[in-house]
């Protein structure tokens, strides 16, 4: 006898085969986990900045002249730093005398000595990157013996901030 | 012997099979849950963050607690506290990672420290934010770590050189019952056709 499928039993069949892929899709289920914790992380801090000197130029003399010395302002840090400004200064012992590779001059005065700092403009350095300025020493004329300045190289602190 | 019978024995046996899925499911069901596993994720970010600075690599370690090879399709990093109302969150830059192919195998009761087999954990930066950023010196970041799950992949090692565990393809209660009952309506429909 030859059997055809009838309405009913097609959509039976049908009904059959979304069930097993109902099923079918559901089986495809793998363990799953979620998971979380809670951790720390350091923020740096900041390093000083490095100063260094280029060669001076110029000579000075009482009353006149000027001797000019360039620096470089570098940020050695990890991160980026913002440079503000520098200052100069002509460095002093206790007595007012000058220091010269660090070692005081007796009689050389800091106070006969004006600095005219040009700094770098404010910027923001990323490590390892610098920037420059300059320094002007000029000597005045003090009207007294002067000769302990003879040939020194007064010491200048450059502050950068 | 008639046809009657035959069908009368394969409604039975058919019978019997779904009987037989069902009641295994039910075991199946109390022995494990289909609610997702808790793991432990921890992280450690090496050296200080600064503003600027390149982002950092975080060795995470996802441990897993469970009987079963549990897969992690990405972890992530976030911030949560810094410990200052001038020191923003938002200074701070996550990456997370995403795992293809499935995610990562992290077999049954043991740990795996990212980054392995060529996955790299998360990363955090500090942003050059172009203002002070000094509240945030030496602060200390409170940080969250998430591992959401990953479906797995046939054939993914379930740990280096180890085979697959039983865990790795692990089928739930709820899909246990599922099959049970495709293959009892199946027989059921077949065996309907064959008598009409």
């Amino acid at each position: 006898m030859i059997r055809t499928f009838t309405r009913s039993k097609k959509r039976a069949a049908a009904f059959g085969s979304l069930v097993a892929m109902v099923a079918v899709a559901g089986a495809i289920a793998y363990f799953t986990g979620t998971g979380s914790g809670t951790g720390q992380a350091q923020v740096g801090t900041s390093t000083p900045w490095s100063v260094t000197f280029g060669a001076s130029t110029g000579t000075m003399y009482p009353g006149s002249g000027t001797s000019t010395v360039n620096y470089t302002v570098t940020n050695n840090g990890s991160g980026n730093q913002h440079l503000n400004t520098t200052t100069a200064s002509v460095v002093a012992d206790g007595s007012g005398n000058v220091k010269s590779s660090g070692t005081p001059v007796s009689g050389c005065l800091a106070t006969w000595f004006s600095v005219s700092n040009s700094p770098p403009a404010g910027t923001t350095l990323s490590p390892s990157a610098s920037t420059t300025g300059s320094a002007a020493v000029t000597m005045a004329e003090s009207g007294t013996n002067q000769d302990a300045c003879k040939t020194v190289t007064p010491d200048i602190l450059i502050s950068a901030s | 012997m008639g046809r009657r019978t035959h069908k009368r024995r394969g409604l039975g046996l058919a019978g019997l099979l779904a009987v037989a899925c069902w009641l295994m499911s039910a075991v199946e069901a109390q022995g494990q849950s289909s609610a997702p596993v808790k793991v432990s994720v921890t992280g450690q970010v090496p050296g200080g963050l600064y503003p600027g600075a390149a982002p950092t690599a975080i060795p995470v370690t996802l441990t897993n607690p469970t009987g079963r090879t549990l897969y992690f399709a990405r972890v992530s990093v976030d911030v949560r506290d810094t410990g200052s109302d001038a020191c923003s969150p938002e200074w701070f830059r996550t990456g997370a990672v995403s795992i293809p192919k499935g995610g990562i195998a992290v077999p049954a009761k043991s740990s795996i420290t990212l980054p392995a087999r060529g996955i790299p954990g998360p990363t955090i930066q500090m942003r050059e934010s172009g203002t002070n950023q000094n509240a945030c010196q030496a602060a200390t970041l409170t940080t969250r770590y998430v591992a959401t799950p990953g479906k797995g992949v046939a054939g993914q090692a379930a740990s280096p050189g180890g085979g697959r565990g039983r865990g790795d393809l692990a089928f739930t209660g709820l899909a246990l019952t599922l099959l049970a009952a495709a293959g009892g309506t199946l027989t059921l429909v077949g065996l309907r056709l064959r008598r009409g």
